[in-house]
């Protein structure tokens, strides 16, 4: 087959005429290796959405809107569409497809929201559009190689666009740098390599949305009520009348703001939290997490690998980990058994079967007498009080029943991210939904204390040498609970800490490893301070 | 019999866990991406309206791909264009071994995808960026870099596939340590 029908087929499901489709359908029929290179194309491409696409929505609040609908004898799927495509229309916008409003399935409570939500969107930008030729904001005074702008559908050097205005991107490539002064006023910026600048409307003042890549600006006095800002996709900068320096790391993960002279006001997007920002101060915001401070991320001290083992096949993906002095607790992922294991070699020393007790096993903590498990409430337990929620059991190690549970209810704890457990200072510390973390009573059950951190929904905790630590997609955090701060003290090695953490003391940690979660990583924690 | 609140709570519970693998499911018989959460939403809700049960010995992903199956076949008969074609492409689709892709919500899955990125060139990056962040047609993107829609829809073609062996390369390195 022709590369160029397989790639217009991946690309566009729709695209190929029906002879072409016929000719496509022949060929995968007869050529098994050939399809499964078409399907497994097709599967990338979703996963590539999952992880890029900013549109995407939130499906498990579409089912339950859909449900919410069906329960109330209400049909707003056709309509919602058609009003989406009607707006989409309006805009002057090109979906991908005629279907790609189509996901957007909404009730009618969320039609109203949509309505403020698209008109609170797409009149400033239509607005910001049209006005777009209206003047010159700023022109370029320093630049090396050849920043571009993009204007409508043309892509124009700087150099020649005869100024910035509002609607324009700039594009500057690495290597190269652009400064600009605005035409009004003593505010310079400059622009570094790698960096995307947009400039959107100024009605409400002078603002820019820096997309990516490095922005400096020395920024004059602004007129009572309309602030300088600086907007990106972490956090929302408000210039106090200062000189400053903003960095955003691409991918929309982190980003540092330093600032050398005046104030600049913070508002972190992730948890809507606002930090001032003085003279020789500098702060990190992470997506979904809100503030940290940190040094910057490519000076990182790294945690150091010391050995890892490979748990035996019959254990299969590990969930969970816990430490009992010299072995290892390891909970597997594929069915409902505890395996204690040898920490040299990681052969088996003990299974436990939890099938009487639990369906799944979400996170373990040793409290020097019981093994903890954490999991989904199990139907024995709904059943008695007639709970949805989790479950925290200490179980016998022989019988592998419960001795003690301490149950918790409530939708929150089965959503919003991964659920950690961990034992410290004689409390069982539990991570759930929201960056909550629960300090809870072993003996009776009850929550002593509730902290409410930072935390981002993925994160695990795991307490050791008395502190709380906690790690995310490789970046490790020590976790203040008395305020709920969060201190970025170093990152993981690539693949070397997937999901469950535990910590055994002087600065060490077992992590479980990587894609197939099958083999145990013991680390060395980087030091924080 | 479980209660009310046993099933809701349930329901919640797969849905969570398994909407993922459900959604590759689904984009693996051919649905366009623009309707793969229309179908992977109609897929929960007739689950739903089974009260969230399941045969013993069956797992969530597998029912829900029961269902996703019947409710793909579905959605491409009522297809105005093509729908037979389509019909047929599912079937032959459906019928491969399970793929071993990862999920892509894993941790791993996610380093991989972005050390991957990092190392295409400025303008293949931009190129993703086009198609998948921001979801333009291979026409609009080639109006934007001044190329043709043949030419976007190759080399896009070429990135996905240097994309896909760069990370299921790293993911085997991670796995592998």
């Amino acid at each position: 087959m022709k590369d160029a029908l397989l790639a217009r087929f991946v690309d566009d499901r729709t695209c190929l005429s029906e002879k072409e489709l016929g000719e496509l359908i022949d060929e995968l029929r007869s050529d098994e290796k050939l399809a499964r290179e078409v399907r497994d194309y097709l599967v990338f491409d979703e996963m590539l959405s999952e992880n890029l696409r900013e549109d995407r929505g939130d499906l498990p609040a579409q089912v339950r809107q859909r449900i919410r609908d069906l329960e109330n004898g209400t049909k707003s799927r056709e309509s919602t569409r058609k009003f989406a495509i009607k707006v989409k229309r309006a805009a002057g916008e090109t979906p991908a497809a005629s279907g790609v409003w189509r996901r957007a399935v909404w009730g009618l409570l969320a039609i109203a929201a949509g309505i403020i939500v698209v008109l609170g969107v797409l009149i400033p930008r239509m607005k910001d559009e049209s006005s777009d030729h209206s003047g010159i904001l700023a022109r370029a005074n320093d630049m090396e190689g050849n920043a571009t702008v993009v204007r409508g559908d043309k892509n124009v050097p700087v150099s020649t666009s005869g100024g910035l205005m509002p609607g324009d991107s700039i594009r500057v490539k690495e290597g190269e740098t652009l400064s600009f002064i605005y035409v009004d006023e003593e505010t310079k910026v400059s622009l570094e390599g790698g960096t995307r600048l947009r400039i959107p409307s100024q009605d409400r003042g002078k603002r820019l949305n820096l997309e990516s890549g490095r922005l400096t600006a020395s920024v004059a006095k602004q007129p009572a009520g309309k602030p300088f800002v600086v907007d990106t996709p972490q956090a929302e900068i408000t210039v106090v009348g200062t000189r400053f320096t903003t960095s955003v790391f691409s991918w929309k993960v982190l980003m540092r703001l330093e600032v050398t002279e005046g104030l600049v006001r913070l508002l972190s997007k992730g948890d809507g939290k606002v930090l001032d920002v003085g003279a020789g101060e500098y702060a990190t915001v992470m997506n979904g997490v809100g503030f940290i401070g940190a040094p910057p991320t490519d000076k990182l001290p790294r945690a150091e690998m010391l050995r890892e083992i490979q748990v035996p096949e019959n254990v299969g993906k590990v969930a969970a980990i816990a430490i009992e002095e010299t072995a290892l607790w390891a909970a597997s992922a594929e069915k409902p058994a505890l395996f204690q294991l040898d920490m040299e070699d990681a052969h088996v020393l003990k299974e436990v079967d939890l099938s009487a007790e639990f369906g799944r096993i979400l996170s373990l903590a040793w409290d020097g007498t019981h093994l903890w498990v954490l999991a989904p409430a199990p139907s024995t337990a709904r059943g008695k009080g007639g709970r949805h929620g989790i479950s925290l059991a200490a179980v016998d190690l022989t019988s592998g029943k419960a001795v003690r549970w301490v149950d918790r209810s409530g939708w929150d704890y089965l959503r919003g991210g991964k659920l950690s457990l961990t034992f410290g200072e004689e409390r069982l510390w539990l991570k759930r939904s929201g960056g909550m973390i629960e300090e809870i009573d072993p003996a009776g059950g009850n929550t002593v204390r509730s902290h409410s951190t930072r935390l981002n929904g993925g994160s695990v905790i795991a307490h050791g040498d008395g502190v709380l630590w906690s790690h995310v997609w490789g970046w490790i955090f020590r976790v203040e609970p008395a305020d709920g701060d969060l201190t970025l003290v170093g990152t993981f090695p690539p693949y070397s800490a997937s999901g469950d953490m535990v910590a055994v003391g002087k600065g060490l940690v077992w992590t479980i490893k990587g894609k197939n979660r099958q083999r145990l990583c013991l680390m060395k924690m980087p030091k924080g301070d | 019999m479980p209660s009310e609140q046993d099933s809701d709570a349930r329901f919640e519970e797969i849905l969570e866990d398994t909407q993922l693998p459900v959604r590759a499911y689904i984009a693996g018989m051919g649905v366009s991406p623009d309707d793969v959460d229309d179908v992977t939403q109609d897929v929960y809700v007739a689950f739903y309206k089974q009260k969230g049960t399941l045969p013993p010995d069956t797992t969530p992903v597998q029912w829900l791909k029961g269902i996703a199956k019947n409710l793909c076949l579905e959605h491409f008969r009522r297809s105005k264009r093509y729908g037979e074609r389509f019909t047929a492409l599912a079937e032959i689709l459906e019928q491969l071994p399970d793929s071993q892709e990862v999920s892509a919500g894993d941790d791993s899955y996610r380093d991989a995808l972005l050390h991957c990125f990092s190392k295409l060139s400025d303008r293949h990056r931009e190129l993703v960026n086009l198609r998948f962040r921001k979801n333009l047609p291979a026409k609009t993107i080639a109006e934007r870099v001044k190329s043709t829609e043949q030419a976007v829809r190759v080399i896009l073609f070429r990135v996905r596939k240097a994309l896909k062996d760069c990370i299921t390369r790293e993911v085997a390195k991670g796995a592998a340590g």
